[in-house]
């Protein structure tokens, strides 16, 4: 024993003990908000799941239509239900590990109805296809901005906490929360950077392939400073209180949180394997993605052997249980990640269901689970019974919540899996004449129903559990006392003395410190892959017959990104030969320099569609878009009717057309003064095209759908225009 | 001329900056956490999560 241990009988002779009481009815308040969202987000996820078992679960509704839904779910499961359950750990966890009150109650409150507000502003943009198109930032800039304050704000609330604790010792998991909040805000100011050209709509700063690289850097870190850094820091907390024994190596968690947040932030470019990005930056991404595995084993293991000699609690207490499972699916995610990561196994695997299978795992089994196991602890901590310990209303019920989510977890991965190898090998299937098997899309979907009804099944089958969750935890805070728990601690000694040599304390003992080193570690990764990435501009190979779009192509465009086309179209074709042989020429990094933001997409649930420009008839798409299933049989995508009613907005055209000026479009003046003259010709030149052809057709020229297929039919053309000569 | 080494270089540079610069770290955050005397500290720290909130009387 060291002596400068404070023990509680010590504590109890000093003098100086102070009174003071947790604010407990805010981390209620985000323990509802938690599961409220996580009922609704789930809920949005089996809706998304059966529109792909089947379109007509899209209701040809435009709100509710896969490419509107799909961010709403991603959005609330991440940022609402796991937002919402890392705000209610992490300030219940730090208020009693640094034996103080929240900084402060006025704080507390704005950061959590701002955040629920931000949720609510959200689901109503994405519903009307106000969205930025960049996958978990979809968020348009008004919001953005709410999210960042409401960020600075919860900064503050947390950090403030540091200036009046009662502990002089900032336990490891307050390091995962402090990590945490400094690499999110980071992410999400960089990423979020963007030209607004009206109160819905802006264009990011980088375009095309360092778009896609900022944006994977983000998307990667939301992953690891979101979803996986602030759980870690609930894992340190929550099952060694759960256990009832300290975390198995506290040494083992220093490894693990320094290794942890310096390799995370390298690792963003796995996301975009074989595509237009530079290979040094692939590289780089794949040998840290592998080198995540040590750390991440290291966490899980720390987490798992905490259970030393309590392995037999695990039979009856379900907290354990799940949080027991959860760290179990970490590694099994944090296995799968890394071998994802390989270029050979990528080049099967992305764009597949595959990646669904390993989101779903990480987010239903590590997310979800820990989540639960949290709950189950807190919920009869938070909502207590005057004289009484601690009760679960029905240990029974949460059992069974347990083995329900584990079995639906499973349905949904297998099935997943089982989908995204068939279709990953479909995709590349050539017979002995050398031509693709599967030539037509459609030729793959039948395979993939059955898995998509499984997958339908199993997420049934874990909402149903949550269901038993909301029940069992309603019963429990019925008729609960809430009064804010009280608990007294002498107050921290304004200087402590440091022992001579012992330097490790200044770094754990003072916030400042060890915040800027956290900042290094976590801001190195970013600056070493953007920073270079920003040369690109002039490494890129230009490609002289690559121009801007046409002012009514970049109407399309945007309506392309509102209806959310990415959700399941890609447009990067990698040098594959059955890519190329079944899309045409791959995709070069000079053909995206006006994509803003870029549509690589991340996944194929249709096929690839940069070059799909020319390669269809304007009557082909407009028969597509009305009834996708006239043109192609059996296709899953949703039609789009409310294109052909609803008007083309051109007013903000010259606008739109001024700002990519700004950004590198050789836009001319006059080309910004005319634009909407000459979308309305463009417009007019294929409305009449179309009416030549079929007389009765109706006047589509100031309807949405006539930019869309302007767009279309530009996608990847301009490379064509230069007959091998300049492009490569 | 700038841009033509840009062009060319095939940027392995990063990625080998990166590695050594974690390796360097990581060596030298093992030899920190296994210093002399850091097992007594760490066992204390570990029990930061378990007497938090434990009010010294009344309470709980």
């Amino acid at each position: 024993m060291t002596s400068d241990l404070e023990t509680p009988t010590e504590a109890l002779s000093d003098a100086g003990l102070e009174t003071f009481a947790y604010d407990d009815a805010i981390v209620r308040k985000f323990v509802v908000a938690t599961v409220f969202w996580g009922v609704i987000g789930m809920l949005a996820g089996l809706l998304a799941a059966l529109q792909l078992a089947s379109h007509h679960f899209n209701l040809e509704l435009p709100y509710i239509t896969f490419g509107r839904l799909r961010p709403i779910h991603t959005n609330a499961v991440i940022f609402a239900f796991v937002g919402n359950a890392i705000f209610a750990g992490s300030y219940y966890a730090t208020q009693r590990l640094l034996k103080t009150r929240l900084f402060s109650d006025t704080l507390s409150k704005i950061h959590f109805w701002g955040w629920q507000l931000i949720i609510v502003g959200a689901a109503v943009t994405f519903a009307l296809g106000i969205t930025v198109s960049k996958e978990y930032a979809e968020l348009e800039w008004p919001l953005d901005v709410a999210v960042a304050v409401i960020w600075i704000i919860y900064a503050i609330n947390f950090f403030g906490m540091l200036k009046t604790r009662r502990e002089k010792h900032l336990y490891v998991a307050i390091w995962f929360f402090m990590a945490s909040i400094i690499a999110v805000a980071l992410l999400h100011v960089v990423n979020s950077l963007a030209v607004p050209v009206s109160l819905f709509k802006s264009y990011p700063i980088f375009a095309g392939v360092q778009d896609a690289l900022v944006q994977w850097w983000y998307g990667h870190n939301a992953v690891a400073f979101f979803l996986t850094t602030p759980f870690l820091g609930l894992m340190y907390y929550y099952l060694p209180k759960a256990a009832e024994r300290p975390v198995y190596s506290y040494r083992l968690s220093i490894i693990h949180f320094w290794s942890l947040i310096f390799i995370y932030m390298w690792a963003g470019p796995h996301h975009l394997l074989y595509t237009a990005l530079p290979e040094w930056a692939q590289a780089l991404g794949t040998a840290f993605s592998i080198m995540l595995i040590a750390p991440s084993w290291g966490g899980m293991i720390n987490g798992l052997l905490t259970l030393r000699g309590a392995w037999d609690k695990l039979r009856t207490d379900p907290v354990l249980k799940f949080m027991v499972a959860a760290v179990t699916f970490y590694g099994l995610s944090t296995f799968e990640g890394p071998m994802m990561s390989l270029k050979s196994v990528n080049s099967l695997s992305h764009y597949t269901n595959w990646t669904v299978a390993h989101v779903h795992g990480g987010a239903l089994g590590w997310n979800g689970f820990l989540t639960f196991g949290m709950l189950y602890w807190l919920v009869p901590r938070l909502w207590r019974r005057k004289g009484k310990a601690p009760e679960l209303f029905s240990v029974k019920l949460a059992n069974a919540h347990f083995w329900l989510g584990l079995v639906g977890i499973g349905f949904y991965v297998l099935s997943m899996w089982a989908a995204g190898i068939a279709e990953g090998l479909m995709w590349k299937e050539f017979d002995a004449d050398g031509r693709l098997v599967y030539g037509t899309w459609s030729d793959t979907l039948p395979t993939l129903f059955p898995m998509y009804i499984i997958r339908a099944v199993g997420g049934a089958l874990y909402i149903t559990g949550l269901f038993m969750m909301v029940y069992n935890l309603i019963k429990t805070a019925k008729g609960a006392d809430t009064e804010d728990q009280v608990a007294q601690a002498p107050a921290l000694k304004a200087e402590v003395t440091e022992e001579k040599g012992h330097w490790h304390r200044l770094l754990e003992g003072r916030p400042v410190r060890f915040t800027i080193y956290t900042t290094i570690a976590v801001a190195i990764g970013g600056a070493m892959e953007i920073i270079p990435s920003l040369l690109i501009e002039s490494n890129v190979p230009t490609i002289a017959s690559v121009k801007p779009y046409t002012p009514l192509e970049l109407e399309g465009r945007d309506i392309y990104i509102a209806e959310g086309c990415y959700n399941c179209h890609s447009q990067m074709i990698r040098p594959f030969r059955a890519e190329t042989e079944r899309y045409g020429e791959y995709s070069k990094a000079g053909e995206f320099i006006y994509d803003r933001p870029f549509q690589f997409g991340s996944r194929r649930i249709g096929p690839d569609l940069h070059r799909v420009g020319g390669k269809y008839p304007d009557m082909w798409h407009y028969n597509h878009m009305l009834d996708p299933r006239s043109t192609s049989e059996g296709s899953v995508m949703p039609a789009y009717p409310w294109l052909f009613e609803d008007e083309l907005d051109l007013s903000l055209t010259a606008t739109k057309l001024r700002a990519f000026q700004i950004f590198n479009a050789p836009y001319s003046d006059d080309d910004v003064k005319n634009a909407e003259a000459n979308a309305r010709a463009q417009a007019a030149q294929i409305a009449e095209g179309l009416q030549a052809q079929v007389a009765t057709l109706p006047d589509i020229r100031d309807k949405q759908i006539v930019a869309l297929i302007a767009y279309l039919q530009r996608l990847g053309t301009d490379i064509k225009q230069a007959e091998g000569s300049a492009a490569r | 001329m700038k841009n033509f080494v840009l062009s060319q270089t095939d940027y392995l540079v990063f990625p080998l900056i990166a590695v050594v610069l974690f390796f360097v770290f990581f060596v030298a955050m093992l030899f920190w956490v296994y210093r002399p005397g850091s097992k007594a500290v760490y066992a204390d720290r570990s029990q930061l999560a378990l007497e938090d909130g434990r009010a010294p009387r009344g309470g709980e």
